[in-house]
């Protein structure tokens, strides 16, 4: 039941026994399925994408992939041509899963890193033997095109080059166990990546095919996944929705098959976008740099506009966000608003006007043992209430309850903790929360769409171009060009020792901002 | 991703019945849903969840126990205290059971009472200041050298007391909030620079000679209950009051749950957290107090003797009622059922050390609960 073009040309590369062959792989959670997905096959020698909204059951299968769940009975497929028996053991089963955080020693060197998971060159005393262990270690990263020194800390690498070393730290875990065709998975290996990082990342992928294995890419970005993956699979509900090879599927298809309709997907520009920006608005905030490296300038942002600050990885679009709420150091930033400079922290700046959506909304932007109600109401405590006064909890309640209809929100109740939603959830309730305080004039939107399903995506950019209204005005700094193209008036790329160039207008697409940010790297090499 | 979510909810699910594991899980579908908060008044429980919900959500509150169930898990500790009262009363009949008895450990719980609230503050904001026992020793040797030593007044010595604990306080707080030392080792160091300073004023003797007025008054109350433990009493409806019903107590948690995103929404992080300390302080000093009224002396060197109970019955508050987050009741019932089992087994004649390895054991066993019934790390501290 799988394509027709793994059956063709897996022969012609390593031989033509599937590395996995799935009959049937359920899972119950309380006698609820929430993966019942049939007939999945893996060959090597193929880049497979695995798609699937939040909550599709596609973790699931991973999990259960990876040796973390045991399926429900009823379950069977055959690993290398053997019968599986369940659960999967991790360290035989020639599978490797990278996850989706990045689980390297920052400060340490990438030998160190791999030495981690690697106990081999060892002399009759146990001592390591670091000239084997760095060998070893390059010969690691040349499978993955990496061409770096095992010396190298980590710090010093691109997120792109730190997803390869991860990727060929698994690698070499599986090769370790003397299996003849490795099968990768790899969890949103592209959530923090910049466009041509990306591509970095999937020739490494496609480098691990070539010598005869396979890997499954988990991704959200779906046109990424068309593009790189041989064959996809679509889960919804916990049920294979969609199969088909990457390049020859209709992506209209693709999505249907994902969110059970279609969603509108195409790139077109949101809302009114205004023709005369900055004109006759009211100003609201300046930035200026006097930095050499990642000069931004001076940028105004003005009511009614939705700007875009983006480039390369590395090139401060990341810091800036933290750096303009006063979390960071501002170095050589200085941000004006309408009460004159801001000179102090985050609390400052939030009296001044101004909130930031956080791409990590776990660790930044919310409370994740507190309730949905707990996180969306803790701005409204200082306003709602008098300091001393008792907390109103009915005023509380209600005011939660209308936000989850409204927008739309995956919750319980009020009461569900937040950790339990999704990200797309998570992320609208972070919006109505900074658009709860009236106060709040800027809102600085940090990778908006990182994590969060296509349908999501939709709600949450339509969100931020409502919000800039005629007082009110929306910062996106990221590396998500197609949603910076799609919702922005303005997009600014910053360069590399030279100033920005500002997009607007008819030459503001996705491809403009990628070819410019290319430009950046170009020029420096 | 509601699919951790799930895999959590399943695998609680497999505890035995009524057993402490049991209590964790229903912090996820509805923290405070039976508990005394504002977050308890939610009409019609889990009802009103699927009409604003999709189809994951339906799915989760389908999968999610009754309210019967859900009160077991959040009583448990309750019911394992009244579990260990009948358990001794059967042991030894007639000596556990008993009004005087039941005087005796109130009288001996007062201290630890006021110091578990006390300290109770300070970990809602995840930190973990272990100078409670010492600085109330010293505020305790400070009012007591004033007293017997000076012959000042009972109201200037208190007032000079509570404004020592203030300063300590205070100190603590500058050292963790704005030096941003740990809370733990910086606590550490004003731990033992209280230590030697209550030697310091006391002379390294232990003080007698207080007031008659002043010990009549804290060993007797209304209906042979100590003032000293009704102090206790009222501190924790305060505190209950200050946790659940005001923005202060709220921040208390919003910021020790994620302090980083406080910052970012603008909240007074850096008031909050020296006000907490300020407040314990005056705390600790207001034990000190009661200490000396209920003992009629102060040893300068039993700060010791104080250190472990409080922090054990802290920890294990989070087992109950609201499940993972420290909070007044689950504190103060925790006090009562470890000094439940610590006397059950005295009077059933344990050796004198078995109380000192009970602390301990009750210490470690109480945040190895707090840390397995957590659905994640929710009660870790910042160390």
């Amino acid at each position: 039941m799988s394509s027709e073009k793994a059956g063709q040309s897996a022969a012609g590369r390593t031989g033509d026994m599937a590395i996995l062959e799935l009959d049937r792989v359920s899972k119950s959670f309380d006698r609820h399925t929430v993966l019942d997905a049939r007939q999945i096959s893996i060959r090597p020698g193929y880049v497979y994408g695995l798609l699937g909204a939040n909550g599709s059951g596609k973790s699931t299968l991973v999990k259960a992939l990876a040796g973390y769940h045991a399926p429900d009975p009823g379950s069977a497929g055959r690993l290398r041509g053997q019968p599986i028996h369940w659960p999967l053991r991790t360290a035989s089963s020639g599978i490797a899963v990278v996850p989706q955080d990045q689980a390297l020693a920052v400060e340490m060197s990438i030998v160190d890193n791999f030495l981690v998971t690697r106990r081999r060159y060892r002399s009759l005393i146990g001592r390591v033997t670091w000239r084997d262990e760095r060998g070893a270690t390059s010969d690691s990263l040349r499978r993955v095109g990496l061409h770096r020194s095992p010396e190298d800390t980590v710090a010093s690498l691109t997120a792109a080059e730190r997803a390869l070393v991860e990727i060929a730290r698994s690698l070499e875990e599986i090769l370790l166990t003397k299996v003849s065709s490795p099968l990768l998975i790899l969890d949103e290996p592209t959530a923090n990546l910049a466009q041509n990082d990306v591509e970095r990342v999937f020739a490494a992928t496609r480098e691990i095919a070539d010598q005869g294995g396979a890997v499954i890419i988990v991704n959200h970005r779906m046109s990424e996944v068309r593009a790189s993956c041989d064959y996809l699979y679509v889960l919804r509900d916990g049920q294979v929705a969609f199969r088909g090879p990457g390049n020859g599927s209709d992506s209209t298809e693709v999505v249907t098959a994902m969110f059970g309709r279609a969603v509108a997907a195409s790139a077109s520009r949101m809302g009114e976008k205004q023709a005369d920006p900055a004109a006759r608005r009211a100003l609201l905030l300046r930035l200026s740099s006097f930095a050499e490296m990642s000069n931004i300038g001076n940028v105004d942002v003005s009511g009614g506009e939705v700007v875009g600050i983006t480039g390369l990885v590395g090139m401060g679009q990341d810091i800036l966000p933290y750096q303009i709420m006063g979390l960071r150091k501002r170095k050589n930033l200085s941000v004006a608003t309408h009460g004159g400079v801001l000179g102090g922290g985050p609390l400052e700046a939030c009296a001044a006007g101004l909130a930031l959506l956080p791409a990590d909304r776990p660790t930044a932007a919310f409370w994740p043992a507190g309730t949905v109600l707990e996180n969306y109401t803790i701005g409204r405590l200082s306003t709602s209430t008098r300091r001393l006064a008792l907390l109103s909890g009915r005023e509380h309640r209600e005011a939660t309850m209308r936000m989850i209809s409204d927008w739309n929100v995956q919750a319980d109740s009020p009461d569900a903790a937040m950790r339990t939603l999704s990200g797309g959830n998570q992320q609208k309730v972070q919006i109505a929360r900074a658009i709860d305080r009236q106060k709040c004039t800027v809102l600085i939107a940090h990778e908006p769409t990182q994590g969060i399903d296509v349908a999501a995506r939709r709600e949450v950019l339509s969100a931020l171009r409502a919000f800039a209204t005629m007082e009110r005005a929306v910062i996106v700094c990221g590396a998500d060009y197609e949603a910076l193209a799609e919702v922005c008036d303005r997009v600014i790329v910053l360069k590399k020792g030279s100033a920005p160039v500002t997009l607007c207008g008819s030459e503001l697409s996705e491809e403009s901002i990628a070819q410019c940010a290319m430009d950046t790297a170009a020029a420096v090499q | 991703m509601d699919e951790r979510g799930r895999t959590r909810i399943s695998r609680t699910g497999l505890n035995k019945p009524g057993s402490f594991l049991r209590q964790r899980s229903l912090e996820d579908g509805s923290a405070g849903a039976e508990s005394a908060g504002p977050a308890a008044q939610q009409p019609g429980g889990g009802a009103g969840a699927s009409a604003a919900a999709g189809p994951a959500a339906v799915d989760m509150s389908r999968r999610a126990p009754s309210r019967s169930v859900q009160l077991t898990r959040r009583l448990g500790l309750v019911i394992f205290g009244l579990a260990v009262i009948a358990l001794f009363s059967g042991l030894s009949p007639g000596a556990f059971f008993t009004h005087g008895t039941l005087i005796t450990v109130i009288t001996a719980e007062s201290i630890p009472m006021m110091l578990a609230l006390a300290v109770t503050i300070t970990l809602r904001l995840h930190d973990l200041d272990v100078s409670f026992a010492a600085i109330m020793i010293l505020t305790a040797s400070i009012a007591g050298e004033l007293l017997v030593a000076n012959h000042v007044s009972l109201a200037v010595a208190i007032i000079v007391a509570l404004a020592m604990g203030l300063l300590a306080g205070l100190i603590n707080g500058f050292l963790v909030v704005v030096l941003k030392l740990s809370s733990f080792i910086a606590t550490l160091g004003t731990m033992s620079v209280a230590e030697g300073l209550a030697l310091s004023v006391s002379h390294s003797t232990i003080l007698t000679g207080f007031p008659a007025a002043f010990t009549n008054d804290m060993q007797n109350g209304p209906g042979g209950v100590p003032l000293g433990a009704i102090i206790g009493w009222v501190l924790l409806l305060v505190l209950w009051l200050a946790f659940e019903y005001t923005p202060f107590g709220r921040y208390l948690l919003f910021i020790g749950g994620n302090r980083t995103a406080a910052e970012l929404l603008g909240l007074p992080v850096r008031r909050v957290r020296i006000i907490a300390y300020a407040v314990t302080g005056i705390l600790y000093a207001a034990a000190g107090i009661v200490l000396a009224g209920m003992l009629g002396s102060v040893d300068p060197t039993s700060d010791a003797t104080f250190l472990l109970s409080p922090l054990a019955a802290a920890f294990l508050g989070t087992t109950v009622f609201q499940l993972g987050r420290f909070n007044a009741w689950g504190t103060a019932v925790s006090v009562y059922v470890l000094a439940a089992i610590s006397t059950g087994l005295q009077i059933l004649g344990a050796s004198a050390w078995v109380g000192d390895v009970f602390e301990g054991a009750a210490l470690i066993l109480a945040i190895a609960l707090s840390r397995f019934l957590s659905k994640s790390s929710e009660v870790d501290l910042n160390l």
